[in-house]
């Protein structure tokens, strides 16, 4: 069976020695940005794609709209990725794609955070009939299938890279608002908000003084995962030909290799490095989302059955007033 | 993604002598050969299509395929055979000198696929019908049968039709190839009333009665047809005993069935994809198509009025990089000039050509008075030079890199093009307007099928084919006077002379800029042989001849 | 009673916002202003007779208040008119549809759960080893990727040994029951072997969190100091708790694989719910259109709420919102 080293009292979780219990939740999200393997990964990455997205103007090799030689022609010295079907360098598309992509995921997922991280806090503070309302909206919202709706809207709205974020955007609030919603919730009890509401404190300050500063890191969370759902949804979109034509996405790269028979062309360069990239960029914004997470649940610090013994040292007290 | 639309709803057809250039198609003999019956009996043929067949209906046809099919189940007068007309359920026909009068002799002894008697009686009937309902349930057919005065049956095998003004045999058998011929005894009941029945009767296995060289048995909404030898046909019999036709969505899934031998014959594949094609052991038939892309200007009411300019026109046709179009979008096609393209034979008039010239113009436009602003966008009227283009978003992806490639040639002479891209319906009602005014827009790019009869292709510029399908919206008096002339043109050298004279008026007027004229690419497994050849493939709209003589080796 | 309280309360709440739902759509496809969506008689081809019919029995020519009514009786009478494609009900088409995705969603999500479950165990157990890496690297890996290019990748690797399009060989005539299904079976294989690979990721890290969880539990220390051997305190507690959102995420993520599957369903030609969706847009289908999309929502509705109830039934300490 599964062998197991020393039942010793094991802390697993790779973080400073004896931290803080009053650390502040944005201090803590540094320190696990910083130590977790993952998320540091995850975060790099992400910086890195970002940097490329921004030069790609001024690092790509060739222009967007360069015909740089005859279709189909296979990865050179001067063209790392070969030319796709229309001729086109296939790096330098992928830098430009990934500008496209990864605005449509930010710009989304900023509209769907803003507008989830508010009503969420708004619903989970207030509670009573405000929660009650917002909670049966976010009930239908959460219900509508994503991808058909959107399918619909870019018909009949028309789709452009605006629209496609504005559709995605708000859509997708709905996830963070119910995420948000709860903690917010569970921060309403706390003591040290109590002991402000005692003093007279008004709504705004404790929003914006005392829970917004402990909502931050699941906002950012759950920011992150939304940013590839976002990235996902725009790839699913122009796959169904619903993308917006003027622009060269991931997916509009990824769309072209089907419609033009790329794989029976036997042009894998073509068709590989865009879904490549996107995988990529949803890892990352996955290691990255997801750690931080981690970092907010304390339990996951401590398994008692770990195969490895990772460092002993006496278990943290339990703070009370932390359930997650 | 999406269908390839292709304009083809009316089929005109086809012509007289096709040169033999770039026809690779395996031999096929004379008009009538059927399956030499070598072979396995029990063949089943599996066809793969990149179009969805629609609705056996015939008043409901819209894809190509469905044209394909329904002439594969439905005989008619005459049929085309390596693009001359042919026998079909008519043997024989003649008109009087003046082309008023058309008689057609039919083959005896026909009948149904049901064993009822196919006689001319069956033939008033559906011209009737189509006439009775042309604006209505059979508008499908109404051009097929414009200026019909009378239709008539002296006995069961003559037909005699009569029109009101002269008619040259290409008009005449161009139509009467594409108007199935129903049976009287199922669909009579229909045509009563409104004829709103014509077009909801399902018309469906396994009550399908047709008297063509195939029946379909099973229909599975729009992805799979099968198709068995109808026993009654009155040609001869077709070589394969079965016919599959199943729809794939994208080239490499109908490409990779080739390979796997799920599917025997692939047609109508993307041009870009011969070369892999031949690379990979199948036996590939390209033949030179009747399709062609061209970019439409709105001649009746542009959103700029600059459009209405022939020197614009003339110099935006100088900056298209056709050849570049052609290598990079749709290898093996030839570049564009007339709007008759040169499968049409002798009714193409090869002195109309097309250039490109940069330098040329850059000059004609500044000619116009559009100087050239500081982005590098000329200035027309006190606007920049950008305009819109009304995209068919079922054209699929070669065209968007033909758009591509059109826009860095616009921008080279200072005038700037985006592309809007919308569904094939929309783009109808965006093209033609509200009750066909035709406003709001000023470039429009689509692919048009007019089939083999040059009229088709003339028409598209014509008055009465404003609101389907000119998208240019022109309505001249010169060019109505040409056309009303060649329609009643019953000498072939003088119709010819009309024709190549249209053509040349139309290169001076540009209404649209043809681009280029497609290559039909066809593939198949080596085990099968008598694919017959046909513009449009040996799955036609036009001819059974050159689908019923394949055959397994 | 709390447990009755509970579930009346979330029924009710179920019910409401299917209401919602029929509304919005109505809303969606009938109220907004422009003939070619919200004219259900517009079929296009048809003779006028179908179009005074349709006009006639949907109420088109009355206010929209009368609409919805005529609408919400419809609904009520299972009647969604008729589709402009093939002219048949829409709910008949829908049926057929939802019947075809059902069985291959339903593979992709067993074998996903499976893989989910095998790989969450192992990424947990190991924890901080080279395995738990090989186990969660791959299933993100695999969550990452766009489904419709790992569809294609996928046919291009097997399309050799399985068949990669529709749902039956149309060429297999009058097969036997089981002939048949064995058929379906071998076509359904690749698309739910690519719908499962996407999906598998979020069971592998929802198990491996809550059996982590689970594991830090004090009884789990006092468990282990009683000495119960480890494979026992994993079958018999950090399993079982695991099990919970496990669960609940299943029934979560039905609503929303039906829906998403239609990427899936496009690549690899299966006849589903997803692929008639993006037909019906393609083709301007705005019966079948309007029809899916109630489906699919009010399908999500119910999932939701079965998640709701299994959860409240396998931990009772949850009380109703």
């Amino acid at each position: 069976m599964i062998p197991v080293e020393q039942p010793a009292l094991v802390e697993t979780f790779d973080e400073d020695p004896a931290p803080a219990v009053s650390a502040s939740p944005a201090r803590q999200l540094w320190r696990t940005v910083r130590h977790s393997p993952s998320a540091s990964i995850g975060a790099g990455l992400l910086l890195v794609l970002i940097l490329v997205a921004i030069l790609a103007p001024v690092i790509a090799p060739f222009g967007p709209n360069t015909q740089a030689g005859a279709p189909f022609t296979p990865p050179s010295a001067r063209h790392l990725l070969g030319l796709d079907d229309g001729g086109y360098d296939v790096l330098s598309l992928l830098m430009y794609g990934l500008r496209v992509s990864l605005l449509v995921g930010f710009a989304a997922t900023l509209i769907s955070s803003l507008v989830g991280t508010v009503v969420g806090i708004v619903a989970g503070y207030f509670g009573g009939f405000v929660d009650g309302l917002f909670m049966r909206v976010t009930d239908y919202f959460l219900v509508i299938p994503l991808l058909p709706f959107m399918i619909v809207v870019a018909d009949v709205w028309g789709a452009n890279l605006l629209h496609i974020i504005v559709v995605i955007g708000a859509l997708s609030w709905t996830m963070t608002a119910v995420v948000i919603r709860a903690q917010a919730r569970t921060i309403r009890e706390r003591t040290f908000v109590r002991r402000a509401q005692a003093m007279g404190a008004g709504h705004t300050r404790i929003i914006a003084r005392h829970l917004l500063p402990q909502v931050m890191p699941l906002v950012v969370a759950n920011t992150v995962l939304n940013i590839s759902y976002a990235i996902f949804t725009e790839t699913a979109l122009a796959f169904l030909g619903l993308g917006d034509p003027t622009q060269i996405s991931l997916g509009t790269m990824i769309e072209h290799a089907f419609l033009r028979a790329d794989i029976s062309e036997g042009a894998w360069w073509a068709v590989i490095p865009p879904g490549a990239l996107v995988a990529i960029i949803v890892i990352a914004c996955s290691l990255l989302g997801r750690a931080i997470e981690d970092s907010l649940n304390p339990r996951l610090r401590t398994a008692h059955l770990s195969a490895r013994v990772f460092r002993v040292r006496p278990t943290r007290p339990r703070n009370p007033g932390r359930t997650g | 993604m999406g269908r390839a639309m292709i304009w083809s709803k009316r089929r005109g057809l086809a012509v007289a002598a096709l040169t033999t250039l770039a026809l690779t198609a395996a031999g096929c003999s004379s008009s009538g050969a059927g399956g030499s019956g070598s072979g396995s009996s029990n063949a089943v043929l599996k066809v793969g299509v990149l179009q969805q067949f629609v609705n056996p209906n015939p008043f409901n046809l819209l894809n190509v395929i469905d044209y394909d099919i329904a002439q594969l189940d439905y005989p008619a007068l005459v049929q085309y055979s390596h693009s001359q007309p042919a026998p079909d359920l008519a043997k024989s026909w003649s008109s009087t000198a003046n082309g008023e009068v058309w008689t057609f002799h039919l083959v005896p002894g026909a009948k149904w696929s049901d064993g009822k008697p196919l006689t001319s009686a069956d033939v008033v009937f559906s011209f009737k019908t189509d006439i009775k309902y042309a604006s209505g349930p059979a508008a499908i057919d109404s051009p097929n049968v414009a200026g019909i005065t009378s239709v008539t049956a002296p006995n069961p095998t003559t037909v005699v039709i009569t029109y009101s003004s002269p008619r040259p045999a290409g008009v005449v058998l161009g139509w009467a190839d594409i108007t199935p011929i129903l049976p009287e005894q199922v669909w009579a009941k229909y045509a009563t009333g409104n004829g709103a029945a014509l077009k909801t009767f399902p018309n469906k296995p396994p009550n399908f009665v047709g008297g063509g060289p195939y029946i379909p048995v099973e229909w599975n909404g729009t992805n799979f047809l099968l198709m068995k030898r109808n026993p009654y046909y009155y040609g001869p019999k077709p070589g394969a005993a079965e016919v599959g036709i199943q729809y794939y969505t994208t080239p490499d899934g109908i490409i990779q069935a080739l390979k796997d031998h799920q599917i025997d014959y692939a047609n109508s594949l993307p041009q870009s994809t011969t070369a892999l094609l031949q690379k990979s052991g199948l036996v590939v038939n390209t033949y030179p198509s009747v399709n062609s892309i061209s970019l439409f200007f709105n001649m009746k009411d542009p959103l700029h009025k600059e459009m209405l300019n022939p020197l614009l026109r003339r110099a935006m046709d100088l900056a298209m990089d056709r050849s570049q179009m052609i290598s990079v979008a749709y290898p093996g096609s030839q570049p564009g000039a007339s709007v008759v393209p040169p499968a049409d034979g002798a009714w193409w008039n090869s002195s109309v050509t097309s250039t490109y010239n940069v330098a040329e113009a850059n000059k004609l436009l500044d000619q116009a008075g559009y100087k050239m602003g500081s982005n590098g966008v000329r200035i027309a009227d006190g606007h920049p030079m950008s305009y819109q283009v009304i995209f068919d978003s079922g054209l699929g992806g070669a065209a968007d890199r033909l758009f591509q490639i059109l826009q860095r040639n616009l921008s080279a002479i200072g005038i700037s093009v985006s592309q809007e891209s919308m569904d094939s319906a929309s783009f109808s009602s965006k093209v033609f307007g509200t009750n066909n005014n035709y406003a709001g827009w000023d470039l429009a790019l689509e692919q048009l099928a007019p089939s083999g009869d040059p009229s088709q292709a003339l028409d598209i510029d014509s008055c009465s084919y404003v609101g389907s399908f000119n998208f240019s919206g022109m309505c001249n008096k010169t060019f109505e006077a040409m056309n009303t002339a060649q329609l009643q043109a019953v000498n072939v050298s003088t119709r010819q002379n009309i024709i190549h004279q249209m053509q040349a008026y139309l290169n001076t007027e540009l209404p649209q800029l043809v681009l280029e004229y497609n290559t039909t690419v066809d593939a198949h497994l080596s085990n099968w042989t008598g694919f017959g050849p046909d513009p449009f493939g040996s799955l036609s709209p036009e001819s059974k001849d050159s689908f019923t003589g394949i055959h397994e080796q | 009673m709390r447990r009755a309280d509970y579930v009346v309360k979330r029924v009710g709440a179920a019910i409401l916002t299917t209401y919602v739902a029929v509304t919005v759509n109505f809303i969606i496809f009938r109220a907004l202003p422009g003939t070619a969506v919200t004219n259900m008689s517009h079929v296009p081809d048809s003779g006028l007779g179908l179009q005074r019919a349709l006009a006639r029995e949907f109420g088109l020519n009355h206010s929209l208040l009368t609409q919805y009514g005529l609408y919400l009786w419809q609904l009520l009478h299972l009647n969604l008119g008729v589709s402009f494609d093939n002219q048949q009900p829409v709910v008949s088409n829908l049926a057929t549809d939802l019947l075809n995705s059902i069985p291959m969603v339903t593979l992709a999500t067993v074998f996903s759960v499976l893989l989910g479950i095998a790989t969450g165990v192992i990424a947990a157990w190991r924890r901080d080893t080279a395995l738990e890496h090989v186990s969660v690297v791959p299933a993100l890996g695999f969550y990452a990727t766009p489904v419709q290019w790992l569809g294609m990748i996928i046919i291009i690797l097997f399309s050799s040994y399985l068949p990669t399009t529709g749902r039956t060989d149309p060429y297999l005539i009058n097969p036997t029951f089981i002939q048949h299904w064995a058929d379906v079976m071998e076509h359904m294989l690749l698309p739910s072997l690519t719908l499962g690979l996407v999906l598998y990721g979020q069971y592998t890290l929802i198990v491996r969190s809550a059996m982590l969880e689970t594991m830090g539990e004090d009884y789990v220390l006092t468990a282990k100091a009683i000495g119960y051997s480890n494979g026992r305190i994993v079958r018999r507690f950090a399993f079982r708790n695991a099990m919970l959102p496990v669960v609940s995420v299943i029934a979560l993520s039905l609503g929303f694989i039906v829906g998403g599957a239609i990427l899936v369903e496009t690549v690899f030609n299966w006849p589903g719910i997803g692929y008639a969706v993006y037909q019906a847009v393609l083709e301007r289908d705005y019966p079948m259109l309007q029809g899916a999309f109630l489906l699919l929502t009010v399908s999500v509705i119910v999932c939701n709420l079965l998640a709701d109830l299994v959860y409240f039934k396998l931990d009772p300490r949850i009380s109703a919102r």
